[in-house]
Protein backbone atom coordinates (compact mmCIF):
# COMPACT_ATOMS: atom_id res chain seq x y z
CA UNK A 1 0.00 0.00 0.00
CA UNK A 2 1.57 3.32 -1.11
CA UNK A 3 1.39 6.27 1.26
CA UNK A 4 1.77 9.79 -0.02
CA UNK A 5 4.75 11.47 1.73
CA UNK A 6 5.36 15.04 0.41
CA UNK A 7 8.42 15.66 2.59
CA UNK A 8 10.13 12.43 1.52
CA UNK A 9 9.49 13.20 -2.15
CA UNK A 10 11.09 16.59 -1.85
CA UNK A 11 14.17 15.06 -0.25
CA UNK A 12 14.42 12.58 -3.09
CA UNK A 13 14.14 15.32 -5.67
CA UNK A 14 16.87 17.37 -3.99
CA UNK A 15 19.13 14.34 -3.74
CA UNK A 16 18.57 13.51 -7.41
CA UNK A 17 19.48 17.04 -8.37
CA UNK A 18 22.72 16.80 -6.38
CA UNK A 19 23.63 13.49 -7.97
CA UNK A 20 22.96 14.75 -11.47
CA UNK A 21 24.92 17.92 -10.82
CA UNK A 22 27.95 16.10 -9.50
CA UNK A 23 27.95 13.57 -12.30
CA UNK A 24 27.58 16.23 -14.97
CA UNK A 25 30.39 18.17 -13.31
CA UNK A 26 32.62 15.13 -13.42
CA UNK A 27 31.84 14.36 -17.03
CA UNK A 28 32.38 17.96 -17.98
CA UNK A 29 35.76 18.10 -16.26
CA UNK A 30 37.10 14.96 -17.86
CA UNK A 31 35.71 15.73 -21.28
CA UNK A 32 37.20 19.18 -21.54
CA UNK A 33 40.88 18.37 -21.10
CA UNK A 34 42.74 15.38 -22.40
CA UNK A 35 46.08 14.03 -23.60
CA UNK A 36 46.55 10.82 -25.54
CA UNK A 37 49.08 9.14 -27.83
CA UNK A 38 48.52 7.06 -30.93
CA UNK A 39 50.43 4.06 -29.64
CA UNK A 40 54.00 2.98 -29.05
CA UNK A 41 56.75 3.37 -31.67
CA UNK A 42 58.47 0.46 -33.37
CA UNK A 43 61.75 -0.65 -31.84
CA UNK A 44 64.64 1.76 -32.32
CA UNK A 45 67.60 -0.33 -33.52
CA UNK A 46 71.11 0.95 -34.12
CA UNK A 47 72.81 -1.31 -36.61
CA UNK A 48 75.30 0.71 -38.65
CA UNK A 49 78.04 3.33 -38.53
CA UNK A 50 80.40 5.09 -40.87
CA UNK A 51 83.96 4.10 -40.07
CA UNK A 52 85.47 6.75 -37.83
CA UNK A 53 82.12 8.06 -36.63
CA UNK A 54 79.79 7.05 -33.79
CA UNK A 55 77.00 4.59 -34.60
CA UNK A 56 74.20 6.03 -36.70
CA UNK A 57 71.15 7.13 -34.75
CA UNK A 58 67.82 5.32 -35.02
CA UNK A 59 64.79 7.54 -35.61
CA UNK A 60 61.04 6.96 -35.39
CA UNK A 61 58.43 9.56 -36.31
CA UNK A 62 55.43 7.28 -36.66
CA UNK A 63 53.43 8.19 -33.57
CA UNK A 64 51.35 11.23 -32.66
CA UNK A 65 49.80 12.88 -29.65
CA UNK A 66 46.40 14.52 -29.31
CA UNK A 67 45.67 17.24 -26.79
CA UNK A 68 42.73 19.37 -25.68
CA UNK A 69 42.69 21.88 -22.85
CA UNK A 70 39.68 23.00 -20.85
CA UNK A 71 40.12 26.74 -20.98
CA UNK A 72 42.11 28.81 -23.46
CA UNK A 73 42.82 31.28 -20.66
CA UNK A 74 44.52 28.58 -18.63
CA UNK A 75 47.52 27.47 -20.75
CA UNK A 76 48.89 23.99 -20.24
CA UNK A 77 52.19 22.28 -20.98
CA UNK A 78 53.22 18.73 -21.84
CA UNK A 79 56.08 17.11 -20.00
CA UNK A 80 57.65 13.67 -20.36
CA UNK A 81 59.85 11.44 -18.26
CA UNK A 82 61.32 7.94 -18.27
CA UNK A 83 60.63 5.22 -15.73
CA UNK A 84 64.37 4.42 -15.57
CA UNK A 85 67.63 5.94 -16.76
CA UNK A 86 68.98 5.02 -20.18
CA UNK A 87 72.02 2.70 -20.42
CA UNK A 88 75.41 4.40 -20.21
CA UNK A 89 76.45 5.98 -23.48
CA UNK A 90 72.95 6.08 -24.93
CA UNK A 91 70.36 8.85 -25.14
CA UNK A 92 66.70 8.84 -26.05
CA UNK A 93 65.67 12.18 -27.47
CA UNK A 94 62.09 13.24 -28.09
CA UNK A 95 60.73 16.06 -30.19
CA UNK A 96 57.04 16.94 -30.15
CA UNK A 97 55.81 19.06 -33.02
CA UNK A 98 53.64 21.87 -31.65
CA UNK A 99 49.89 21.86 -32.01
CA UNK A 100 48.23 25.08 -33.16
CA UNK A 101 49.29 28.14 -31.13
CA UNK A 102 51.52 26.13 -28.77
CA UNK A 103 55.31 26.22 -28.64
CA UNK A 104 57.58 23.19 -28.91
CA UNK A 105 60.73 23.20 -26.82
CA UNK A 106 62.44 21.18 -29.57
CA UNK A 107 64.47 17.99 -29.16
CA UNK A 108 64.89 17.04 -25.51
CA UNK A 109 66.93 14.24 -23.95
CA UNK A 110 64.56 12.21 -21.83
CA UNK A 111 65.44 11.51 -18.21
CA UNK A 112 63.78 10.23 -15.08
CA UNK A 113 62.81 13.80 -14.19
CA UNK A 114 60.04 15.58 -16.12
CA UNK A 115 61.17 17.59 -19.14
CA UNK A 116 59.05 20.27 -20.79
CA UNK A 117 58.23 19.36 -24.40
CA UNK A 118 55.42 21.67 -25.49
CA UNK A 119 54.33 24.79 -23.63
CA UNK A 120 51.52 27.34 -23.84
CA UNK A 121 48.95 24.83 -25.07
CA UNK A 122 45.61 26.68 -25.35
CA UNK A 123 43.56 24.79 -27.92
CA UNK A 124 40.13 23.93 -26.58
CA UNK A 125 39.39 21.60 -29.45
CA UNK A 126 41.26 18.40 -30.18
CA UNK A 127 44.59 18.85 -32.02
CA UNK A 128 47.10 16.21 -33.13
CA UNK A 129 50.82 16.52 -33.91
CA UNK A 130 53.82 14.28 -34.42
CA UNK A 131 56.24 12.68 -32.00
CA UNK A 132 59.83 11.98 -33.11
CA UNK A 133 62.14 9.73 -31.13
CA UNK A 134 65.89 9.62 -31.78
CA UNK A 135 68.04 6.95 -30.17
CA UNK A 136 71.78 7.63 -30.05
CA UNK A 137 74.63 5.47 -28.81
CA UNK A 138 78.32 6.16 -28.52
CA UNK A 139 80.84 3.53 -29.57
CA UNK A 140 81.64 3.14 -25.89
CA UNK A 141 78.07 2.09 -25.16
CA UNK A 142 78.88 -1.28 -26.67
CA UNK A 143 76.20 -3.76 -27.64
CA UNK A 144 72.88 -3.08 -25.93
CA UNK A 145 70.35 -5.92 -25.92
CA UNK A 146 66.71 -5.17 -26.60
CA UNK A 147 65.36 -3.07 -23.73
CA UNK A 148 62.45 -0.74 -23.18
CA UNK A 149 61.49 2.33 -21.23
CA UNK A 150 58.07 3.72 -20.42
CA UNK A 151 57.66 7.36 -21.41
CA UNK A 152 55.00 9.14 -19.38
CA UNK A 153 53.52 12.31 -20.82
CA UNK A 154 51.71 14.68 -18.48
CA UNK A 155 49.49 17.67 -19.22
CA UNK A 156 49.99 20.34 -16.57
CA UNK A 157 49.26 23.98 -15.95
CA UNK A 158 51.71 26.35 -17.68
CA UNK A 159 53.82 28.04 -16.54
CA UNK B 1 20.10 5.67 2.92
CA UNK B 2 20.37 4.68 -0.73
CA UNK B 3 20.41 8.33 -1.77
CA UNK B 4 23.11 9.15 0.77
CA UNK B 5 25.34 6.45 -0.73
CA UNK B 6 24.54 7.65 -4.23
CA UNK B 7 25.44 11.21 -3.38
CA UNK B 8 28.70 10.06 -1.79
CA UNK B 9 29.60 7.98 -4.85
CA UNK B 10 28.84 10.84 -7.20
CA UNK B 11 30.93 13.16 -5.06
CA UNK B 12 33.85 10.76 -5.17
CA UNK B 13 33.54 10.45 -8.94
CA UNK B 14 33.49 14.20 -9.27
CA UNK B 15 36.60 14.54 -7.11
CA UNK B 16 38.54 11.93 -9.08
CA UNK B 17 37.50 13.44 -12.37
CA UNK B 18 38.48 16.91 -11.27
CA UNK B 19 41.89 15.70 -10.12
CA UNK B 20 42.38 13.94 -13.43
CA UNK B 21 41.51 17.12 -15.25
CA UNK B 22 44.45 18.87 -13.62
CA UNK B 23 47.06 16.27 -14.64
CA UNK B 24 46.21 14.17 -17.66
CA UNK B 25 48.78 11.50 -18.53
CA UNK B 26 49.55 9.19 -21.41
CA UNK B 27 52.31 6.63 -21.86
CA UNK B 28 54.35 5.02 -24.62
CA UNK B 29 56.66 2.03 -24.46
CA UNK B 30 59.91 2.69 -26.32
CA UNK B 31 61.99 -0.35 -27.23
CA UNK B 32 65.62 0.05 -28.27
CA UNK B 33 68.79 -1.94 -28.95
CA UNK B 34 72.30 -1.55 -30.32
CA UNK B 35 73.71 -4.33 -32.48
CA UNK B 36 77.39 -5.21 -32.85
CA UNK B 37 79.02 -2.71 -35.19
CA UNK B 38 82.47 -3.04 -36.79
CA UNK B 39 83.44 -0.74 -39.63
CA UNK B 40 86.78 0.11 -41.25
CA UNK B 41 87.62 2.34 -44.17
CA UNK B 42 90.77 3.57 -45.90
CA UNK B 43 91.45 6.66 -47.96
CA UNK B 44 94.18 7.39 -50.44
CA UNK B 45 95.64 5.85 -53.56
CA UNK B 46 99.25 4.96 -52.81
CA UNK B 47 101.80 4.45 -55.54
CA UNK B 48 105.31 3.18 -54.94
CA UNK B 49 108.21 3.21 -57.44
CA UNK B 50 111.75 2.08 -56.75
CA UNK B 51 114.19 3.83 -59.02
CA UNK B 52 117.49 4.27 -57.24
CA UNK B 53 120.06 2.57 -55.11
CA UNK B 54 123.27 3.28 -53.29
CA UNK B 55 126.08 1.54 -55.06
CA UNK B 56 126.84 -1.67 -53.26
CA UNK B 57 123.44 -1.85 -51.56
CA UNK B 58 120.03 -3.19 -52.50
CA UNK B 59 117.66 -0.83 -54.32
CA UNK B 60 116.45 1.92 -52.05
CA UNK B 61 113.08 1.22 -50.45
CA UNK B 62 110.26 3.70 -50.94
CA UNK B 63 107.42 4.66 -48.64
CA UNK B 64 104.03 6.25 -49.15
CA UNK B 65 102.22 7.87 -46.25
CA UNK B 66 99.41 9.73 -47.98
CA UNK B 67 96.82 7.18 -46.90
CA UNK B 68 94.71 7.18 -43.75
CA UNK B 69 92.32 4.77 -42.16
CA UNK B 70 89.29 4.99 -39.88
CA UNK B 71 87.51 2.58 -37.60
CA UNK B 72 84.34 2.25 -35.55
CA UNK B 73 83.65 -0.64 -33.25
CA UNK B 74 81.35 -1.02 -30.28
CA UNK B 75 82.91 -4.33 -29.34
CA UNK B 76 86.01 -5.24 -27.35
CA UNK B 77 89.37 -6.62 -28.54
CA UNK B 78 88.65 -6.29 -32.23
CA UNK B 79 91.58 -6.51 -34.63
CA UNK B 80 92.52 -5.41 -38.12
CA UNK B 81 94.06 -7.84 -40.56
CA UNK B 82 95.43 -7.14 -44.02
CA UNK B 83 95.99 -9.33 -47.06
CA UNK B 84 96.90 -8.98 -50.73
CA UNK B 85 94.83 -10.01 -53.70
CA UNK B 86 97.87 -11.94 -55.03
CA UNK B 87 101.40 -12.69 -53.97
CA UNK B 88 104.05 -10.07 -54.75
CA UNK B 89 106.58 -10.71 -57.54
CA UNK B 90 109.69 -12.56 -56.43
CA UNK B 91 112.15 -10.28 -54.64
CA UNK B 92 109.55 -7.58 -53.85
CA UNK B 93 107.95 -6.96 -50.46
CA UNK B 94 105.00 -4.70 -49.81
CA UNK B 95 104.53 -3.79 -46.16
CA UNK B 96 101.92 -1.74 -44.32
CA UNK B 97 102.03 0.10 -41.02
CA UNK B 98 98.73 1.15 -39.46
CA UNK B 99 98.89 3.65 -36.62
CA UNK B 100 96.92 2.38 -33.64
CA UNK B 101 93.96 4.25 -32.21
CA UNK B 102 93.89 4.99 -28.49
CA UNK B 103 94.25 1.88 -26.37
CA UNK B 104 95.02 -0.44 -29.28
CA UNK B 105 98.31 -1.98 -30.40
CA UNK B 106 99.91 -1.72 -33.84
CA UNK B 107 102.07 -4.53 -35.20
CA UNK B 108 104.18 -1.87 -36.89
CA UNK B 109 105.52 -2.28 -40.40
CA UNK B 110 104.35 -5.74 -41.47
CA UNK B 111 104.94 -7.58 -44.75
CA UNK B 112 101.72 -8.30 -46.62
CA UNK B 113 100.91 -11.50 -48.47
CA UNK B 114 97.94 -13.38 -49.78
CA UNK B 115 97.44 -14.69 -46.25
CA UNK B 116 95.87 -12.28 -43.75
CA UNK B 117 98.17 -10.92 -41.06
CA UNK B 118 97.36 -8.96 -37.91
CA UNK B 119 98.11 -5.27 -38.22
CA UNK B 120 96.28 -3.72 -35.23
CA UNK B 121 94.90 -5.55 -32.19
CA UNK B 122 93.01 -4.78 -28.98
CA UNK B 123 90.66 -2.23 -30.49
CA UNK B 124 87.92 -1.65 -27.98
CA UNK B 125 84.71 0.40 -28.24
CA UNK B 126 85.88 3.45 -30.11
CA UNK B 127 85.62 5.46 -33.27
CA UNK B 128 88.68 7.14 -34.73
CA UNK B 129 89.55 8.62 -38.09
CA UNK B 130 92.54 10.11 -39.88
CA UNK B 131 94.83 7.41 -38.55
CA UNK B 132 98.14 7.05 -40.32
CA UNK B 133 98.66 4.32 -42.91
CA UNK B 134 102.12 3.90 -44.39
CA UNK B 135 103.17 1.54 -47.19
CA UNK B 136 106.71 0.49 -47.94
CA UNK B 137 108.02 -1.32 -51.01
CA UNK B 138 111.31 -3.22 -50.81
CA UNK B 139 113.10 -4.91 -53.68
CA UNK B 140 116.20 -7.03 -53.95
CA UNK B 141 118.60 -6.54 -56.83
CA UNK B 142 117.63 -10.01 -57.98
CA UNK B 143 114.03 -8.87 -58.45
CA UNK B 144 115.15 -7.13 -61.60
CA UNK B 145 112.97 -4.66 -63.44
CA UNK B 146 109.29 -5.04 -62.54
CA UNK B 147 106.68 -3.47 -64.77
CA UNK B 148 103.94 -1.39 -63.17
CA UNK B 149 101.63 -3.69 -61.28
CA UNK B 150 98.85 -3.38 -58.76
CA UNK B 151 97.65 -5.30 -55.77
CA UNK B 152 94.45 -4.90 -53.83
CA UNK B 153 94.99 -4.73 -50.08
CA UNK B 154 91.98 -5.91 -48.11
CA UNK B 155 91.63 -4.78 -44.51
CA UNK B 156 89.22 -6.64 -42.29
CA UNK B 157 88.04 -5.93 -38.79
CA UNK B 158 87.27 -9.09 -36.85
CA UNK B 159 87.32 -10.75 -33.52
CA UNK B 160 85.33 -8.31 -31.42
CA UNK B 161 83.36 -9.65 -28.48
Amino acid sequence: MRIHQPAASRRRLVACAWVMGLVLSAVSATGAQSLSVSGSPAALKITTASAGSPPNAAVNSATTYTVTVRNKNQPQKITAQLDAAMPTGTTLTIDLSPVTKSTSVGPVDLATTPQDLVVDVVNTSSRTAGITYTFNASSGAGVVPSSFRTVTFTLLAFP
Amino acid sequence: MKFTKLVAAAGALSFVASAAAFAQTATQIVTFQVNAINQISVAGAPSLTINTAVAGSAPTSVTDNVSTWAVTTNQSTAKITGSLSAAMPAGLTLSANLAAPAGASSAGLTALSAVAVDLVTSITKLNASGLGLTYQLDATSAAGVVASSTRTVTYTITGGV
